[in-house]
Parts: structure tokens; sequence; C-alpha cells
């Protein structure tokens, strides 16, 4: 049994890996850009309507574009590497994630300056009044997840985006936890960046993921290289998606992740939301009033197909270890990338035990899981 | 050789999607490598028949395709010259 989607979907529809073996065995499919013969248009032309297919999967206007590279992580070292400069303060969450809060780290030796948002140590609910106490002048970025990779919780982003249009602060949001299980709407144009990546709940595969960005966004390249085109020029074209995508794009990449979007299309995002949380619910329900487990989140508000617990003051890798090893249930230990959640729940030393679920998951899986764990 | 149009685009992107727009409008148009004599790129350009342009300038300004720059194409062989419109 797989319950670590959060970390990456194992089981993806037939469809991904299908176009990711045509990409590479059908010999129709050259470097895109590079070129104006029919393999090298295949690439071009599939990658122009895979753009579409994201942007219109989040409900983006034309006034955002689609940027590919290899991963959210990818995504957010590029926007805040290329849009903070020292002297300039950004807020980001206890949510958040090693992949924002390293490379504001390293940002903080180049002279940015950081504010995080607490959490409640009870339920991990993002202390959002903290907001109008962190703001300052140089405040020019707020970054946040969307959801919490520890509790599942979703962030409501309606208060933050309030925020960030009465501060005129620029709204980059990590998605990679609720992309295809929790509708993502930019149709209000009040975020300027979302970070996704493929593996996870888009299905697709390992190294592709992107930006969803306002095509206006002053963004300095965080790599540079060779675009296919201006070659005589010294610095990167100044124009999404040209500008963030220097070298080669990942074809088969990209071809298994628009498959990926398609099936989600096919499915409807609502319809998973709601599976994930029948999934989330019945856990919670047979075990949250067990002594000898510890839930961790609010299931009284929006939630992924994530679910941490604690069973008494056992270390979490010593049952995710049973569970492997007796029950072939894979399933993640120990703190999952997001120190600051871990700090904040108290669980800093314990971990947690962190289940996470995909559309091929079933209420009779967790059934069975349900039988194992209260049988401990 | 018949004389024909060449639409110069800003980035292989916008030429790209102009390439699907125009598809659309059914126009007789074709991607390619934008000459090294025009730009110092190795983009894309759109070729299309003169005969064709009314049409495709109305169509451009009615979708506000991004557009660099536009040539008329005359000459034999490789021997091409281009006017800019």
């Amino acid at each position: 049994m797989y319950l670590d989607n959060a970390a990456t979907t194992l089981y993806k529809p037939d469809a991904v890996g299908e176009a990711m073996k045509e990409a590479v065995n059908s010999h129709l499919y050259g470097n895109p850009g590079r070129g104006s013969y029919d393999f090298t248009l295949n690439s071009a032309r599939f990658i122009l309507q895979t753009r579409k297919l994201i942007r219109d999967f989040f409900h983006a206007d034309e006034t955002y574009e689609v940027v590919f590279n290899s991963s959210a992580t990818m995504g957010l070292n590029t926007l805040l590497k290329g849009l903070l400069n020292a002297g300039d303060h950004v807020i980001a969450t206890s949510w958040d994630h090693n992949a924002i809060l390293r490379p504001l780290y390293q940002l903080e030796k180049r002279g940015v300056t950081t504010s995080f948002i607490n959490s409640d140590p009870q339920t991990g609910t993002l202390c959002v009044h903290e907001l109008e106490q962190k703001i300052q002048p140089e405040t020019k970025v707020l970054v946040c997840s969307h959801a919490s990779n520890v509790t599942g919780n979703v962030l409501d982003l309606t208060l933050i985006k309030e925020f960030c249009q009465k501060h005129q602060l620029l709204l980059i949001v990590d998605v990679a936890q609720t992309a295809g299980q929790f509708e993502i709407d930019l149709s209000d144009c009040s975020v300027d960046a979302i970070c996704f990546t493929g593996h996870k709940s888009l299905y697709g595969p390992t190294g592709i993921g992107g930006i969803c960005l306002k095509k206006e966004l002053p963004v300095d390249p965080l790599l540079s290289g060779g675009d296919g085109i201006h070659s005589f020029d010294k610095e990167q074209f100044p124009q999404m998606p040209t500008l963030l995508e220097a070298g080669t794009l990942n074809i088969p990449g990209i071809m298994g992740l628009a498959k990926g979007i398609d099936y989600l299309n096919q499915k409807g995002v609502a319809t998973i939301q709601k599976h994930m949380a029948n999934l989330t619910n019945l856990l919670y329900s047979q075990l949250h009033s067990n002594p000898n487990f510890m839930i961790y989140g609010d299931f009284s508000q929006p939630h992924v197909g994530t679910f941490s617990f604690n069973y008494k003051n056992v270390d979490s890798s010593q049952i995710s270890d049973y569970l492997w090893e007796n029950h072939q249930i894979a399933t993640r230990s120990g703190y999952h990338c997001a120190p600051k959640m871990h700090e904040a729940l108290g669980t800093a030393t314990q971990g947690t035990v962190r289940l996470s679920f995909s559309t091929y998951n079933t209420i009779e899986e967790i059934e069975q899981l349900l039988d194992i764990l209260t049988s401990l | 050789m018949t004389p024909f149009g060449l639409i110069l685009f800003h980035s292989t992107h916008d030429a790209m999607s102009a390439e699907d727009q125009l598809q659309q409008g059914h126009f007789h148009i074709r991607l390619i490598s934008t000459p090294q004599t025009l730009a110092k790129s190795c983009g894309f350009s759109i070729k299309y028949p003169l005969t064709e342009e009314p049409s495709i300038f109305s169509f451009i300004r009615e979708k506000h395709l991004e557009v660099d720059k536009i040539f008329h194409v005359d000459g034999e062989g490789f021997q091409l010259r281009y006017h800019e419109v």
C-alpha cells in the first residue's frame, strides 16, 4: 500500500508513461526553438499547447505565462533569488518547506531580511493576524505554502491576497501540495506567481515543474544560457517564458505532465478533493478520540489528502518502519523538510508519521490501515 | 520564385503563438528560420503568400499579435532581396 503521495505519486495514469515513451521512441520530437524543421516544431507546438493547458488548469488569463523547469524547488529559487536584493524584506510562514526556507536563508547572507508568520501549537493553523505586525517599509514579497505538507491544511488565500494588495507586495505561492487536489484559481490576478511540481498530485513524472507567473514580473534569471535565439546578445532575452528557460526543455517530462493534467481534467479537481476528504476524514473520525494517537491539523478547515499523527511517544520512524516491514505500507516519518512546522507543533524530536493519498487510494485501504493502527 | 511575405517576431514564443492563431484562421503560412541577414538570431519567422497579406494584417491587428518587423521577399534561388514593409 502506497501512502506517501505527498512525496511523489507512485501510480500514474498509463497515458503519462506512454506519452514519455512516444517522446523518445517516435523520433518525432526534436529540440524546440532550434531550427524550423518539423521535428523541432513538433516539440515547440506541443510545449505551446501545454503552456495553455496549464494556464487554463489554474484559471490564469493571458497576463500570465507558464515557464517550465525541473521542480517547485527550482521555481521558488528562481523567483526568490531573482526578485529579492540586499535591503529587501520578505515575509514567509512557519508552514513553509525547505524549498522556501533555504533559499531565504541564503538570501539573508546577501542582506535580505526575513520574518515568519507563526502557527498555532495545537492545530498548526497559521496565525494570519500576525501579518500586520510583520510588515516593514522594505517588505517586497510574501511567499507562502498553499498547504502544509505536514498537516495538510490549506491556507485561505483570500486574506493573504488582500494583505498583499493593501501593502503592494508581490505574492508567491508554493502549490506543490495542492495543485491537482485543490482548486487553484488565478482569475482575479492577485497572485503574482505560483510554483508547481509535476510529479506529485499533477500525476506527471519527476524532473518537470514550473512557474505560472505574471508576464511582467521583473525576475532576474537564476540561469542563463542558450535559448536558441539572439545568440549574439550577452544577456538573456528579457521576455517570458524565454527569460527563465535557458537550456533545452524536458520534452518527455512536459509530454508526461500534459497527460497527467488531462487525467485531472477528466476526473475533476472537485471530485478529487472530495475523495481526499473522505479518506482523511475516515482516519480522523476513527483516531482522534483514541488516547494513544496524537493527530495534527485542523480538520474543521479545508484539507488536502495528507494526515499526520503520532502513536504515544514512539519515534515516528519506528511506526513507519513497522508499517513497512510488517504490512508493506509505505508512509513517511520524520520532519518532511518542514522544520518550522514541527517546532510549532512540538514534534521537533519525535517527528510525525505522515500518510498522504492519491486518487488511486481507496476507503478499503484506509480501513485496512485503521485495523493495523488500532491493534498496535 | 514567387515573392512572399515574412513576419519577424521578438521571440520564438511569439512566433509559435502567432503560427497557432494564423493556422486557426486557415491562412497558408509556414514557420521558417529567421534569415540571418535580417536578424542576428536563430528564431522563427512566418512566411506567407502575398495574396493573403491584407487579410493576414487585419487578423494580426484583430488578435493583437506581437510582431517585430514585416518584409516582402523576392529574388531568385539563394539571391533573395528583403524589403521592409
